[in-house]
């Protein structure tokens, strides 16, 4: 019976989308430039280790990693490695930062970027497509529930900002992100 | 004719008809046991993933998952494509001998990327014995058995090519030398895509002379077989029904050792190297290890201090067996699932020996060794 329900949404859908997409295409144009890159990170850190608390870590620090892609100074810095694992020109970005789980076996990876300018988030957007494909490539022989986060992955845009989030409940952090604008 | 054509139709409207129904009837299964994967369940509908394309796309995964009787259409397929004299099915030859190959596709920039993470990580390390062991898989081995005009790349070249690159003190194992000489044994599973015990025990052998340690002779060990009715990785791609299954050896020590086998910082404990229930299921290569881990500690009742650091995928877990003979602590990493700072790691708790199992279809498209530069 579920699977009829879902054979008639599914029709829903195609014509949903059909009618859909002329309106979709149009950019947002509304949010200003005073959005802080900061503000976002801070926000999303806030609903992380408030979702963290609620499991009972309290220091983030010990089970989760967050690296400021911009410190590329030293050659082997981890941020070198995120750039390089996703193909990244690292040109493109004027602010990014991972927040993802360091040792606990655990796919989380939230990933913020902000483009220099408006262009280069197509091409931001395809190295955190590479991304996902490797955390996919990563998961899907392994732990199930952590395979089940990969694949509600959510990559969002907003402006010149993206959002990558692997997480167990990434609509939490979908929202910190939007209310950031 | 005109009965005729009632007959056509009717048929038709039934084997159409029919397979729809069964497929609107047929309880969603959550994991294929023969192709040990997940299957996709109905996607979450919202009105974003619907305009963003990802529900359809998922709904097209979804119904090709979830179709009903999936392995009998596909061994129908496989079964017409020998017909027709095909020599493959989804990149899978049909070899001699009930032989199954994976084709090497020629190696990616991926895989210089991964010699010079092994590079950086020696920098780090001075002073540790690094040994590296890359493996080859059947279809190096057996090119005799391959069907006529079959394409490959030669694994050969691609292990050598890492062994130029990698720059740094390390000390290369010859797997594939011994392995060749070995040929006649039964090294690798004609279905999977793994060596065998005896394969891991050539290789083993390589290993203990390149470490400067006397292996054991293979009479210290009772050599029992524990299932007849293995189909690996190669079948589930290949699905071709007559292809006969494989057995699976295990060599038992003669002589008295124990272990305690911690995975994941205590998350569950063994006092085996092998998971038995895996026998009872399709992925019965698991039964080494149980399989993929983030990290597996070993301490053996070999009381002789010596650490040893293992770098791998799923080829060492049919090694390792061998080497807890010889070690007092294994830890195998993951690097897959495990990102700390392993050069750190090695200094904390005094490890002498690291060494990388790796086979190199696998080396040469693993994304994840760039965790060694940090």
């Amino acid at each position: 019976m579920k699977k009829l329900a879902g054979i008639v949404v599914l029709c829903m859908a195609v014509m949903m989308a059909a009618c859909g997409s002329q309106s979709s295409g149009e950019p947002n144009k509304e949010q200003a430039s005073e959005v802080k890159f900061t503000d976002i990170v801070s926000n999303i850190k806030d609903q992380v280790s408030e979702d963290l608390k609620a499991e009972g870590v309290d220091d983030t620090s010990q089970t989760h990693q967050e690296v400021d892609l911009k410190d590329t100074k030293d050659e082997n810095s981890v941020a070198n490695i995120w750039i390089e694992k996703m193909k990244m020109n690292p040109e493109l970005f004027a602010n990014g930062t991972v927040i993802a789980a360091l040792m606990n076996v655990n796919a989380d990876e939230i990933i913020v970027l902000e483009a220099k300018d408006e262009e280069q988030v197509a091409e931001l957007k395809k190295s955190l497509e590479n991304e996902l494909a490797s955390q996919v490539q990563t998961w899907e022989r392994y732990l199930p529930d952590q395979y089940e986060k990969v694949k509600n992955n959510k990559i969002i845009t907003k402006g010149k900002f993206l959002l990558y989030v692997t997480y167990t409940n990434p609509e939490a952090v979908e929202k910190a992100f939007n209310e950031s604008f | 004719m005109k009965r005729l054509n009632t007959i056509m139709i009717v048929v038709f409207a039934v084997f159409i008809g029919g397979v729809a129904c069964m497929n609107l009837l047929a309880e969603d299964q959550p994991f294929s046991q023969a192709e040990n994967r997940p299957l996709m369940q109905f996607p979450e509908v919202s009105l974003d993933r619907i305009t963003s394309g990802a529900f359809t796309k998922d709904v097209e995964t979804y119904l090709s998952d979830q179709f009903v009787h999936k392995r009998f259409w596909t061994s129908i397929k496989a079964t017409a494509q020998k017909v027709v004299l095909k020599k493959d099915n989804n990149g899978v030859y049909f070899g001699e001998d009930g032989y199954l190959f994976e084709k090497f596709e020629p190696p990616s920039e991926q895989l210089d990327a991964n010699s010079e993470s092994i590079s950086r990580f020696l920098e780090k390390t001075k002073g540790v014995s690094v040994y590296g062991l890359l493996a080859p898989t059947s279809i190096e081995i057996y090119p005799d058995k391959l069907p006529k005009f079959a394409q490959t790349a030669s694994e050969t070249a691609a292990i050598q090519r890492v062994e130029e690159q990698v720059k740094g003190d390390i000390s290369w194992i010859d797997a594939t030398g011994a392995l060749k000489a070995a040929k006649e044994q039964p090294i690798y599973f004609h279905t999977d895509h793994h060596w065998t015990t005896h394969g891991a025990y050539v290789a083993y052998r390589a290993a203990m002379e390149k470490m400067g340690m006397a292996p054991l002779s293979s009479d210290e060990f009772a050599i029992r077989t524990v299932s007849k009715n293995f189909r690996g990785t190669y079948d589930a791609k290949a699905n071709d029904p007559s292809v006969e299954s494989d057995e699976i050896d295990v060599f038992e020590p003669k002589f008295h050792v124990s272990y305690d086998v911690d995975i994941d910082d205590g998350q569950s404990k063994m006092d085996s190297l092998y998971a038995w229930e895996f026998l009872e299921k399709r992925d019965q290569y698991s039964l080494f290890l149980g399989g993929n881990h983030r990290a597996v500690t070993i301490h053996s009742n070999v009381k002789n201090g010596r650490k040893l650091m293992i770098f791998k995928d799923s080829y060492a877990h049919a090694l390792v067996p061998f080497l807890a003979n010889h070690f007092e602590e294994i830890y195998m990493v993951d690097l897959r699932y495990d990102h700390r700072d392993m050069a750190q790691v090695v200094k904390e708790k005094e490890i002498q020996d690291v060494l990388f199992v790796y086979n190199i279809a696998g080396f040469a498209e693993d994304e994840n060794l760039i965790w060694l530069r940090q």
